[in-house]
């Protein structure tokens, strides 16, 4: 795994730039499903923790990806745009429904390894803690740790948020602060 | 445990096995996407056709019957139209909130928009005020030469206008409430240090 943060590499990826204009709008559809659906599905449930509502969210992001389709002139990674896309979808859903971020008191405990056999369910529930913790953050922060956990690099996640690259460092920093107060409050 | 290596962890259980669950990709999306574009189409049919349908309307009214009573009716009504289209269309110009922008461009235009939707109810108001104006001028004609019974035509005007003024309210205090919230998530983009 690339860490681009480390080295502060700020190079777009290759893969995934090449102009898909061309490309018929149902398959370009299906390919940036069947590469990004994951992530997709991971940034849905950062905003919201309804098996329901994540389900509505997950599908209003398919629509708009699909609508936004023929503007994509391939100036971004498909992957940028996808997450863009969902990003501002998510935030409207936080905008027109006022959800705060998640209590703290409704993040489950981080599990310790040594006391649990059945390390996959730990795995699970480390999981489902992080990302009950991730949505106990603010908007802001909650974009850009989610973006540098897609492994966006910095100059991705500037043209996701339309910020700085600067920005972006300071602003995961104290994402990447606020974060592991959650956690440890958990532990 | 340094800053990289607590990322790498955390991006570890962010991503989880390779088969996280997926299920929520397998819907039936084309068909969604359709039936909401024919929703769209019908809506904008439905705005066209009574815009059309009130125009043609007024101008066969007026044209059975050419006095200047009834020209000035339809020309007022058309002028109405014509005003409130012309507006609708110039207010709502570079407004359209494209969802592949950058988040913060996406977050001004929605503001931009919020702000653009409360020019047009304050419009609203005034241009409810000036057909109130004409309206009240016009039955109060008919009234005092008794051409009109004053008890129904007064009453279904008021409840018209009151409905009408409702929806205004309604549809400025939504706005407004949609501008504060997205102010106060806005205010998350530049918060200093917790």
């Amino acid at each position: 795994m690339a860490d681009h943060w480390a080295a502060g590499d700020s190079a777009l990826p290759i893969a995934g730039l090449e102009a898909i204009s061309s490309v018929d709008r149902n398959a370009q559809y299906e390919q940036i499903l069947a590469a990004y659906g994951s992530a997709l599905v991971r940034v849905t449930a950062s905003y919201e923790s309804l098996p329901q509502a994540r389900e509505d969210l997950l599908q209003e992001i398919l629509l708009a990806i699909w609508k936004a389709l023929p503007s994509f002139r391939g100036d971004c990674s498909e992957k940028t745009f996808a997450l863009r896309v969902a990003h501002n979808r998510c935030l409207t859903h936080v905008w027109k429904r006022g959800k705060s971020p998640q209590s703290r008191a409704d993040i489950p405990e981080v599990p310790d390894a040594r006391k649990d056999p059945e390390a996959l369910a730990i795995d699970a529930r480390r999981r489902e803690t992080l990302l009950a913790a991730i949505r106990a953050l603010p908007v802001n922060y909650r974009q850009v740790i989610t973006l540098a956990l897609e492994d966006l690099t910095p100059a991705e996640i500037a043209t996701v948020l339309g910020v700085t690259e600067n920005n972006v460092a300071v602003r995961l920093n104290r994402a990447r602060k606020a974060l592991r107060r959650i956690l440890e409050d958990r532990q | 445990m340094s800053m990289d290596v607590e990322l790498s962890a955390w991006r570890t259980d962010w991503l989880g096995p390779q088969q996280a669950d997926t299920t929520m990709l397998h819907l039936d999306l084309r068909r969604l996407v359709d039936r909401k574009r024919r929703r769209m189409a019908l809506a904008l049919f439905g705005h066209l056709s009574f815009g059309m349908a009130l125009l043609a309307f007024t101008g066969w009214f007026a044209s059975t019957r050419p006095t200047l009573e009834w020209i000035l009716w339809a020309a007022v009504i058309w002028l109405g139209t014509f005003f409130a289209a012309g507006f609708a269309i110039w207010n709502n110009a570079g407004t359209w909130k494209a969802l592949q922008q950058s988040n913060s461009a996406f977050l001004a235009l929605s503001r931009e928009r919020c702000l653009r939707e409360l020019r047009a109810t304050r419009l609203g108001r005034w241009f409810l005020a000036v057909q109130l104006a004409i309206v009240a001028a016009w039955l109060s004609w008919d009234f005092a030469i008794h051409r009109l019974p004053i008890r129904p035509y007064f009453f279904g005007g008021a409840v018209t206008i009151l409905v009408a003024a409702a929806y205004l309210e309604w549809f400025a205090l939504r706005e407004r409430r949609s501008l504060r919230d997205l102010e106060r998530l806005d205010q998350f983009q530049d918060q200093p240090e917790p």
